[in-house]
């Protein structure tokens, strides 16, 4: 009885992982092509007033491995810092500000105005 | 002793306002759960559940399991306590110095990590594959029994029917400082702080109670651990170590008492309202009315101190069908406490889940701090200058782990309440018709933490 268990209880475990690593292979189906990723950063166009967004997403999505280039504008003196990937530009009145930089880690890094601490939005990078 | 907690009580309560620290903690670089992933998960839940209840059916296991259990006669284990009790005092006289002479800057300062990451969150999943630890490492317990003479009389018998009541009001305290005090949990002189004054509460409560109740009862991290540690494959006592199927000891017994069940409850609410609060979802319905939005905390407040009784309330709807299709002579109180238990690998596994990302890229902040722990520009270790190196597990590798640990403590859960169910009941058919509430429970439990995993983030509030 004991062994039948055991037995039953692994075959569902590897049922699961399988469905997942199915599932993973489903998402990939459409890799895209190295040389896009060179030549092209995708581009982001954020104005911030207020300590707001409030034109361009607050949440921006791309793919591991895209480049991705944030250009912000913003009301007042800031700097503009992007969490995880730790990357910061100072940001000037009214002067729009870029940062550019290869999204190889995927996961969720949230971006705040630094000096007042505010978030005001994220990155998600995609697997 | 009452003058000084006075005294220090006011320190805090004047240091919190001033201190806010929004995000100083808690970033997690996890992405939500995709759909098809989330699907699949909720899917194998309920397939496994009704898999349980088909295999084990049968009365004819309801006796206990063998299990390898090796008793020790040489003092080596002695030696293990002994030294688990100076780590204990060893570790809490660190973060008490670091806390109090390095930087004021959550940020630079090495003892926040250490409390809430390393050590709230490692040694919780420590405890949850080694055993109570905790038991012998306990250094409130060990500076209780050196201040207080050997022959103190307690002043007063614990009130039995306190239960555990005290261990609850500090879990939510601790869960208040760490989720909505703005940030103040974070601040290294407040975590201090906090730190003294529950040290001297719990000479204060040994003094009036007895050390062993008082640390039995109202020690939130005794209560804590002592849970946490019976899903433990591994126990290790002075006398033996027991290497058991893991959830065995959740079946040894069961508790007298209902604030354990909310205990239990408000492990897996907690998680969940501190998944919940940034994600799409709440945010609009904060942003839905300036009511909300006004009396943000409020609302925060209401919610947490709300969220254990929605979990009981489908937790006693199921009890109260059990009983209701099984016919029972046990009273439905009684059956509530007889199943507690069995939410506890839930409550772990959600815990695990929606945490280990915190462990994985926060806990490594603490490297470079190591090297300069006092933020006087050294450099010990030569690591002065890591970096959190965000690349180190994908969202994707996390989103399996997330599910993947769901679902075992899922499958533990059914089948330990499946194994209470054959030593409560008796003919067959009470056991599968009781079952099936149990199992709708477990399986809304589930399905509902992989939903709110999956959930959309949310910002500006």
């Amino acid at each position: 009885m004991k062994t039948k268990i055991i037995i039953v209880l692994a075959g569902m475990l590897i049922i699961a992982s399988g469905w997942l690593f199915l599932g993973k292979e489903a998402e990939n189906v459409q890799p895209i092509p190295p040389e896009t990723i060179l030549t092209q950063p995708k581009e982001f166009t954020l104005v911030v007033e207020n300590k707001k967004i409030i034109s361009g997403p607050e949440t921006i999505t791309i793919k591991q491995g895209e480049t991705v280039s944030i250009i912000v504008t913003a009301d007042e003196d800031e700097e503009f810092h992007l969490h995880g990937y730790d990357r910061s530009v100072d940001l000037e009145k009214g002067v729009p500000a870029i940062l550019t930089f290869k999204a190889s880690a995927s996961g969720r890094f949230m971006f705040e105005l630094e000096e007042s601490k505010t978030d005001i939005g994220a990155l998600e990078v995609l697997p | 002793m009452k003058q000084i907690l006075k005294i220090l009580a006011g320190i805090l309560i004047l240091l919190v306002p001033t201190i806010t620290e929004a995000h100083a903690f808690g970033l997690q670089f996890t992405l939500p759960l995709p759909f098809h992933i989330y699907a699949i998960g909720a899917g194998a839940a309920l397939v496994a559940s009704f898999a349980i209840l088909g295999l084990f059916s049968t009365p004819a296991l309801s006796g206990t399991s063998r299990y390898i259990s090796k008793t020790f006669s040489i003092p080596s284990l002695r030696f293990v306590a002994a030294f688990l009790k100076a780590l204990g005092i060893i570790l809490l006289t660190l973060t008490l110095a670091l806390a109090f002479l390095g930087s004021g800057n959550a940020f630079l300062n090495p003892a926040p990590i250490l409390f809430w990451i390393i050590f709230l969150l490692g040694f919780t999943y420590l405890s949850a594959l080694f055993g109570n630890l905790w038991e012998y490492m306990n250094p409130f317990k060990t500076i209780a029994s050196w201040i207080l003479p050997k022959n103190h009389v307690p002043r007063y018998t614990y009130p039995g029917r306190l239960g555990y009541i005290p261990a609850l009001f500090f879990f939510f305290s601790l869960i208040w400082l760490e989720l909505l005090s703005g940030g103040a949990g974070a601040n290294p002189y407040v975590l201090g702080g906090v730190l003294v004054i529950y040290t001297l509460i719990s000479i204060y409560g040994s003094a009036l109670f007895g050390i062993r109740d008082w640390f039995h009862y109202s020690d939130f991290f005794s209560v804590f651990f002592r849970l946490v540690g019976k899903f433990a494959p591994l126990h290790i006592t002075p006398q033996k170590i027991e290497f058991t199927p893991p959830g065995e000891h959740l079946l040894k017994s069961r508790t007298a008492h209902i604030s354990i069940l909310f205990f239990v409850l408000f492990m897996l609410s907690s998680t969940v309202f501190d998944g919940s609060k940034e994600t799409e979802p709440w945010v609009n319905f904060i942003r839905s009315s300036d009511l909300f939005l006004n009396n943000y905390s409020l609302v925060s407040h209401v919610t947490l101190l709300f969220s254990p009784l929605v979990f009981f309330a489908f937790y006693a709807f199921a009890i109260f069908l059990m009983k209701l299709v099984t016919k029972t002579a046990t009273s439905f109180s009684s059956l509530l406490l007889t199943f507690t238990y069995s939410l506890i690998p839930i409550a772990i596994v959600y815990h695990f889940a929606h945490y280990f990302g915190l462990l994985i890229f926060e806990g490594q902040r603490l490297i470079p701090m190591l090297s300069d722990p006092l933020f006087r520009d050294w450099d010990l270790f030569g690591t002065q200058s890591y970096q959190v190196n965000i690349g180190i597990i994908g969202a994707d590798t996390v989103w399996y782990i997330m599910v993947g640990a769901i679902l075992l403590g899922h499958i533990l859960a059914t089948y330990i309440a499946h194994r209470i169910a054959l030593v409560e009941f008796e003919s067959r058919l009470q056991i599968i018709l009781g079952q099936l509430p149990m199992l709708f429970l477990m399986v809304s439990y589930t399905v509902f933490g992989l939903y709110v995993l999956s959930l959309p983030f949310g910002t500006g509030v």
